[in-house]
């Protein structure tokens, strides 16, 4: 089993599967959700250690989402990927979502992975430095529900 | 003895004898004879002598009818029973009939002969030898008659005398024509009773000799007198002279003279007759009538000079110069002396003389005023003396006539400042009319324009005169909605906008104000102003809201092409990797393929390939690449559909009006603004199918539908709730005239408060930075003055809001003079059920 979990959030499920396939062989657990109150479940019934997240999406946006993963979840990496960036979601992500790095659509899948990677090794360090358990406890499995609406990871 | 039938016919009764009835042609004798058998022969004579005879017995007979009937000739015997002949001829005489009378005997006494010759008879014939008497009677007969005839006549004659002389007394009584004489030799005159009253003097007074008549003849007339007289008494002709005479009172009478030279049988002048007639008063009638003629004359001339220089009043744009010198011209063709008159006309610095002009004694004038004010004189001289005996040049009609000049000369002026100022001004309007591309024209209450401007004629020919419905369209009757009507209805200012088809669709408002002229009547000025340049900035306008729409919408469309475009290469890339993997795969394979044609596959081979199997993840790939095309294709497809509606949103802006699909313009504008309410609302589209296309510009009218589909979604979202899907209808009909776009939304409604201001340009509720206010305002504007049709809403507060738009299906371009009916300023009809709640914009 993986150490790290990834959790993507979008609202278009074929983006999602897409990522599931370009991030299959990754070293990590990469769940999906289609959005903020899908995802606001998976944080919920798992350890999360990076979440990448879209912005337009029905109910929550993404900066929403990861203002509120900010407050509750401070330690997870938090990145965006986002189809349309203005500089006043770029000056919400940064200021109130604190996010790691901030991604436009279409990218480079490779360098999404590789920041992906750097933000586990930077989750490691910040997790090693505290020298503490995180405040999430210990990895529970997921419960048989958020299964029916997001994809299953794929383990290496 | 037994009386005799009477022969011939009884005569016809005379109802009086004095006014005989029947001209007779034969001489009518009545013959008395007492002797029957002599009577019937005498009768049988005279009768074939071609007499008509009666015959008497007796006496009492004969004057009983001589009484009754008349006779030209009585035939009377003597001796005669009872009243005998010399009786009858006295009893005939005493009563005056004077009938001539043959008296007849047989006697022969001639004391009888000569007492009948005394009584009157004319004549006497004895009766002897009956062959004897009847050839004597009818020679005597004759004679008697013959005698008696001229005798009448004679009296007649005298009687005619008599008369003229009297008429001829009665004339010259009448006529108070006097009778005259002189006589030359004696050097004598005579006159009668007329002549010496004429003359003023009695009978006694008349002068004896021509000299001492002479002197009371005028002194001016005397040589006249005398010259005629001397010179007829040469000739010996007739003459008829006029004359004044004195009177001894003094008086003054004018005499017409006949007169006729009489001479001797030697031809030597004896006499002068004449006749004389006071004619003072025709004279004086006549003398009368020469001075009113004159007068009249004068008072022509004045007329005319009066109605020539009114007339200079009349020439339009005649300077102050011209004024002049007409005047001068004119003015001295009126003064009674004419020929020698002269005038001098100067108003301010300028002067002119009429050609004949020199300084002269006699002169009138008279200051020329305008306004008040003296501004120049109007002179008029006589260049000659006066001329002897006038009691001055210039008469008070003259003098009248100069004020009167001078009073029009000041009007004259006046007028012509005015009109220089009237045509400054009306060049000055002009040419602001045409330097601002202003029409102006001015049209009468029953629609005939009065006047149109230059520049306006020069576009569309002079329409002055005409009905405007008639000169532009060949109507009968004003065109329906035409804002000349509804302002001479309502007397109040009306403002539309239309295009001037003729002049390339140019956009002009026209303002039509109603206004009394002087005479009270009213009249409307239509004013047409160029309103391009401001069409131009509203189109800037609206496309530069349509880009700040673009704006909005380019966030969701940016997320809708750029996570396929991300999924989409991802996929690409996966199946290029997948790829790899099975071409090794399949290498190996052939190299198994090949080893196992040339004996056995070595098992390690086998391992190689399960190996190489398990790391390709084959079972995987089988399972994904398909699915990897298949969200690749569906991507490329989402992607090719939004630009494909991004294409039909973004018309260029200044394309030609052309057939719209509102159906498909309401689909693509969905389908771009997808983004906006695709997480809010559900999207419900009751389209008509058969919706008939309309006239206009489709990225305007997408414009318009964003905004009413962006602000659904965004009163859906101000609801505030996340729970559950809000929904947007969007429905189209068609009611034969106009097409109907609603759109309907489930938010919160429109405040009433608000509701009249929801059009106002720059009007929001929301948070400065996320709307500029110019969303709805600009769509009205696309709608009523882009397409000439409606918008309205109506909005329960928190149940929802429904805006209409309502587009004409032939928006045809109406001309100036009668627009489509287009909403005036703020004319928008507002349909509002509103309470509390928020605003959408």
């Amino acid at each position: 089993m993986p150490e790290h979990t990834v959790l993507f959030v979008d609202d278009d499920p074929n983006l999602l599967r897409s990522m599931v396939r370009t991030l299959r062989q990754q070293p990590y657990r990469l769940f999906t959700a289609h959005d903020g109150r899908e995802a606001v479940a998976v944080f919920k019934a798992h350890p999360v250690d990076v979440v990448v997240a879209d912005e337009s999406m029905p109910g929550l946006s993404g900066s929403d989402l990861l203002a509120w993963v900010a407050e509750h979840y401070p330690d997870v990496m938090r990145i965006v990927l986002t189809g349309y960036p203005t500089t006043a979601l770029a000056i919400r992500a940064v200021n109130e979502g604190r996010v790691f790095h901030f991604f436009t659509k279409p990218c480079n899948a490779v360098e999404l992975a590789v920041t992906i990677r750097r933000a586990l090794e930077e989750r490691d360090r910040i997790r090693k430095r505290t020298a503490a358990p995180t405040a999430q406890g210990p990895p529970r499995e997921p419960s048989a529900g958020w299964y029916d609406f997001t994809d299953p990871y794929r383990p290496l | 003895m037994t009386p005799l039938p009477r022969p011939g016919k009884e005569p016809p009764h005379r109802p009086n004898k004095a006014t005989p009835m029947v001209q007779r042609t034969h001489p009518r004798i009545l013959c008395v004879e007492d002797d029957r058998t002599l009577a019937r022969l005498l009768h049988r004579y005279l009768t074939r002598e071609e007499f008509e005879v009666e015959l008497a017995f007796d006496g009492e007979e004969a004057l009983a009818r001589l009484a009754r009937e008349d006779f030209d000739l009585l035939l009377l015997d003597h001796s005669l029973p009872g009243c005998d002949g010399l009786e009858v001829l006295r009893i005939l005489r005493g009563r005056g009939d004077t009938i001539p009378i043959i008296m007849v005997t047989g006697t022969g006494s001639t004391t009888m002969a000569v007492e009948a010759m005394k009584l009157g008879a004319s004549d006497y014939i004895h009766k002897g030898m009956e062959g004897e008497i009847l050839q004597l009677l009818t020679m005597r007969v004759r004679r008697v008659l013959a005698e008696h005839a001229h005798d009448q006549a004679k009296i007649r004659a005298d009687e005619a005398l008599r008369e003229s002389q009297r008429r001829l007394d009665l004339t010259l009584k009448a006529t108070a024509i006097g009778v005259w004489e002189w006589s030359v030799v004696e050097d004598r005159m005579s006159w009668d009773e007329t002549t010496c009253r004429l003359a003023g003097i009695t009978p006694a007074e008349v002068p004896r000799r021509m000299e001492d008549y002479l002197t009371s003849v005028h002194e001016e007339d005397r040589s006249l007198v005398r010259g005629t007289l001397e010179r007829h008494l040469a000739s010996r002709e007739d003459f008829q002279l006029e004359y004044r005479i004195l009177r001894p009172d003094g008086e003054e009478r004018y005499v017409a003279v006949r007169g006729r030279v009489v001479c001797d049988a030697q031809g030597a002048p004896q006499r002068l007759l004449g006749v004389c007639q006071d004619v003072t008063e025709r004279r004086l009638a006549e003398e009368e009538l020469v001075r009113q003629r004159f007068l009249l004359g004068e008072r022509l001339k004045e007329m005319q000079c009066l109605y020539a220089v009114s007339r200079l009043l009349e020439i339009p744009g005649l300077s102050v110069r011209q004024l002049v010198e007409k005047a001068a011209d004119i003015i001295p063709r009126a003064w009674t002396y004419n020929e020698v008159a002269v005038a001098r006309v100067r108003i301010g610095d300028h002067e002119a003389h009429s050609a004949n002009y020199r300084d002269s004694l006699w002169k009138l004038a008279f200051p020329v005023q305008v306004h008040g004010r003296v501004v120049g004189a109007v002179e008029v001289g006589y260049a000659e003396p006066c001329p002897a005996g006038d009691e001055g040049p210039f008469s008070a009609e003259e003098r009248m006539l100069l004020k009167d000049v001078a009073e029009r000369l000041g009007r004259a002026v006046e007028r012509s400042a005015a009109e220089a100022e009237a045509r400054t001004l009306r060049q000055r309007m002009e040419f602001i009319l045409a330097a601002t591309k202003t029409g102006m024209d001015i049209i009468d209450e029953n629609h005939f324009v009065r006047y149109v401007d230059p520049g306006w004629g020069a576009s569309y020919g002079d329409f002055t005169g005409r009905k405007c419905h008639e000169y532009f369209h060949g109507r009968r009757a004003p065109c329906d909605g035409c804002g000349l009507v509804k302002a001479l209805e309502t007397k109040e200012t009306v403002v539309y906008e239309t295009q001037l088809t003729r002049e390339g669709d140019r956009p002009v408002q026209v303002t039509t104000f109603p206004f009394q002229d002087e005479s009270g009547k009213w009249m409307v000025a239509q004013v047409c102003v160029d309103v391009s340049e401001r069409k131009r900035m509203e189109r800037e306008l609206v496309q530069a809201h349509k880009l700040e729409a673009v704006g909005q919408l380019a966030a969701g469309i940016a997320h809708e092409i750029n996570t396929p475009t991300q999924y989409i290469g991802d996929n690409i890339r996966f199946l290029g990797d997948g790829f790899a993997d099975l071409g090794r795969v399949l290498a190996h394979v052939g190299e198994m393929v090949r080893a196992a044609r040339g004996g056995a596959v070595p098992p390690e081979r086998i391992a190689e390939l399960a190996s190489l199997l398990e790391e390709a993840e084959v079972d995987y790939l089988r399972e994904e690449i398909p699915a990897a095309i298949r969200q690749a294709l569906e991507g490329i497809e989402q992607v090719a559909t939004i630009v494909r509606a991004m294409k039909e949103f973004s018309h260029p802006a200044d394309e030609e009006k052309q057939p719209v699909d509102l159906n498909r313009a309401l689909r693509s504008t969905l389908t771009v603004s997808r983004n906006t309410w695709k997480h809010l609302a559900q999207v419900n589209l009751d389209l008509e199918p058969a919706l008939p296309p309309v006239q206009g510009l489709a990225g305007q009218l997408n414009q318009v539908f964003v905004n009413l589909i962006v602000n659904a979604a965004q009163a859906i979202a101000a609801r505030g709730d996340d729970t559950k899907k809000g929904a947007i209808t969007i429905r189209t009909r068609y009611d034969g005239d106009e097409v109907e776009v609603a759109v309907e939304d489930s938010g919160v409604g429109i405040p009433e408060a608000v509701s009249d201001r929801v059009f106002d340009p720059f009007f929001t509720t929301k948070e400065v930075g996320e709307g500029s206010g110019q969303g709805l305002s600009i769509a009205h504007a696309i709608v009523t003055r882009g397409h000439g049709g409606t918008i309205r809403f109506h909005s329960t507060p928190g149940e929802g809001t429904t805006f209409i738009v309502r587009l004409p299906c032939e928006a045809a371009a109406g001309h100036a003079c009668c627009p489509e009916p287009a909403g005036t300023e703020g004319g928008v009809p507002l349909e509002v059920v509103a309470g509390e709640g928020r605003a959408i914009e």
